[in-house]
């Protein structure tokens, strides 16, 4: 059992932990996010990424399972923003809070699909996904930082609830971005989406996702995030949300010493099931007890000193 | 458990395995069972199900129908674009396959009711072998369209001939055995003295029979659909209530049926948009 407070407030919301389901995992249906806001370790909730419009995503093989972790190609499927709505109307008794992810093709579209999600009550923070490695459009977005300037400060007008922009591994950029959103008045960063890839059968000679690309995700990313968010944390004042391949809680741990205030968890999910929040949660309370700390936030950043 | 807590048999299970057709059987007018050499390192439990890759075209879920040492068989109906050029496939023919995948059927002793309408009957025929070989006393109820849309009818006559289960086909225009639904068979039959009933078919059907069983305080299960993406609990895609199908089911018990409370009333879609059934 814990027994230390492992809560943390980062760009204005309260957590219980620093545990958050990441983007895209389990996030499509408001019963189901409820039920894992209530269970043992969880911190937040994201929402699958919510476009204007519904989208399929693309056909089957959409994922591929490695030793070292996923490469998935969904295609960004979702039901568009309005019938979202009244999938967050579904999410009865939520007990930690909700954070709205979504994307758009444009600057246009990015703003009116915020303007649509954010009015719902339940939605307590956006995160702008302009990192999605399997979608062109959204895709190549999250490498120009003048772009999602553009974007995150025109949402910040519409909308007054947190906003965080997740950002893309895919460009020797990712500083840059991180520093104009938050110039441009984001409240926080996660970092990061997967990492484009590939895989091929070598059966039948060819791409096994239909999408042929896909990102990498699970294990094989760690370094890769902590390394993202360690460089982000010396040059961006905001707080960040790491996530990339945290599989236990030296992980987050590991995180939290690179500069993330709170932790978000997505392939662990297929591996472990939602248990692995509370797992993680015990794991982390008695790492910061056995080494004398009383909060997570004394260890945020540590490793930069 | 690997270094990575990625289990062994979990990455064995996902690995698209390409294998060869051996055998096809038409089934009925756009049913047909295809048989492969068995690519499971695993035992599958009669529910389980299988994605199967037409390379350039899709992947899908397919109950097992069909399980021994050495084979594996799916019967699928033409439906679709994947389905149909399932049911064109020859032996020689390959197609990729991973599995055994999600929760299967609990067998248990004593005395099962076995309910399946259409396609349904797929996952059903594997768990009645099962079923037969642990002793269990088992009826069979198949409910078809008509006699042209009939599944396993042979096969199913041999084991009822053979006194290894007791058997009621019923079609919907009287063409073939009793002028009913399986719902209607199986509402009569059912009793107390049933330890199990066991359902796969149209949600109406399992929806009904669901009702039935709260009544009558009996014991169910029911192998269910979502729209089937990545089968390993991670996407979110096959949601029903506030279950996975591909992890938590697809066979799910009668208060997890009665919790997820949508069954024969909606669904969703590719994209996850909901869509009312009735
Ligand atoms: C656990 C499970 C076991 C199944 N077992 C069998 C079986 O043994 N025999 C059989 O004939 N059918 C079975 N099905 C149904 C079968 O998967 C669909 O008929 C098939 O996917 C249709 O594909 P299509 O391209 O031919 O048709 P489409 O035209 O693409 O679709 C026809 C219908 O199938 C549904 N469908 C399409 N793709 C999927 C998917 N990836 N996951 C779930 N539903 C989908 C669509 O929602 C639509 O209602 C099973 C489904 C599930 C979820
Ligand atoms: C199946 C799957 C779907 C995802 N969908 C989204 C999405 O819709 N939006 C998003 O911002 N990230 C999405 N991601 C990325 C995750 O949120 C996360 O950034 C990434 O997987 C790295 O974390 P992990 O290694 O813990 O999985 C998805 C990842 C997976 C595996
Ligand atoms: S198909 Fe992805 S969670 Fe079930």
């Amino acid at each position: 059992m814990r027994s230390l407070d492992l809560s943390v407030d980062i760009a204005g919301l309260s957590l219980k932990t620093p545990l958050i389901l990441a983007s895209g995992i389990l996030g499509l249906s408001g019963r189901l996010l409820a039920k894992i806001s209530r269970a043992e370790g969880v911190g937040a909730v994201t929402t699958k990424s919510i476009g204007l419009k519904p989208r399929d995503g693309y056909p089957n093989p959409t994922i591929i399972l490695l030793p070292y972790g996923l490469i998935n190609s969904m295609g960004l499927p979702n039901p568009g923003a309005e019938a979202f709505l009244k999938e967050l109307d579904e999410a009865e008794d939520l007990s930690s809070p909700l954070i709205a992810s979504f994307y758009g093709y444009s600057v246009d579209e990015i703003v009116e699909t915020a303007r649509i999600i954010a009015k719902h009550p339940r939605v307590s923070a956006l995160e702008l996904n302009v990192s999605c490695p399997h979608v062109s459009g959204v895709y190549e977005l999250g490498f120009k930082p003048e772009l999602v300037a553009e974007a995150v400060s025109k949402v910040k007008k519409i909308i007054d609830k947190p906003l965080f922009v997740k950002l893309s591994p895919n460009t020797h950029l990712i500083v840059d971005v991180a520093r104009a959103a938050a110039e441009a008045g984001a409240d926080g960063l996660t970092a990061i989406n997967t990492v484009k890839a590939l895989a091929i059968d070598t059966e039948l000679f060819r791409p096994i996702l239909s999408g042929v690309y896909g990102g990498l995700s699970g294990p094989a990313l760690k370094p890769i995030a902590l390394r993202c968010v360690y460089e982000i944390y010396k040059e961006v004042d905001i707080p960040i949300v790491g996530c990339g391949g945290v599989s236990n809680s030296l992980d987050v741990v590991e995180f939290i010493l690179a500069g993330a205030s709170a932790v978000a968890l997505g392939s662990v999910i297929a591996f472990k099931g939602v248990g692995v929040f509370r797992e993680l949660a015990e794991g982390l309370s008695s790492y910061l007890e056995r080494k004398g700390f009383r909060s997570v936030r004394e260890i945020v950043g540590l490793s930069h000193r | 458990m690997s270094v990575y807590h990625i289990d062994r048999s979990m990455l064995d299970r996902h690995r698209r395995r390409i294998v060869r057709i051996v055998r096809r059987v038409d089934e009925c007018l756009d049913t047909v069972s295809l048989y492969m050499h068995n690519p499971f390192s695993s035992d599958p439990i009669p529910g389980q199900f299988t994605m199967i890759w037409i390379p350039g075209v899709d992947e899908i879920p397919l109950s097992i129908s069909y399980m021994d040492s050495c084979i594996l068989g799916v019967t699928v109906r033409g439906v679709g674009e994947a389905t149909r050029i399932l049911c064109s496939l020859q032996p020689g023919d390959t197609i990729g396959v991973r599995g055994p995948l999600g929760r299967g059927f609990t067998i248990v002793k004593g005395r099962s009711l076995v309910v399946g309408g259409g396609v349904g009957v797929a996952p059903l025929r594997y768990l009645i072998y099962r079923l037969i070989d642990v002793g269990v006393d088992t009826y069979v109820v198949f409910g078809f369209r008509d006699k042209l849309h009939t599944i396993y009818l042979e096969e199913m006559e041999k084991l009822s001939v053979e006194g290894r289960i007791k058997l009621c086909i019923a079609t919907e225009d009287g063409s073939y055995g009793f002028k009913a639904t399986a719902y209607d068979i199986a509402s009569r039959i059912l009793d107390e003295s049933f330890d199990m009933v066991y359902v796969c078919g149209p949600e109406e059907l399992i929806r009904r029979i669901l009702v039935l069983c709260v009544e009558k305080d009996l014991p169910m299960e029911a192998s269910i659909e979502g729209y089937m993406k990545c089968g390993m609990g991670v996407c979110g895609s096959c949601v029903r209530g506030a279950y996975l199908v591909c992890r938590d089911g697809p066979v799910f018990d009668r208060d997890k049926l009665l919790e997820i409370g949508e069954i024969g009333l909606r669904r969703r879609r590719a994209s996850g948009t909901i869509e009312p059934l009735l």
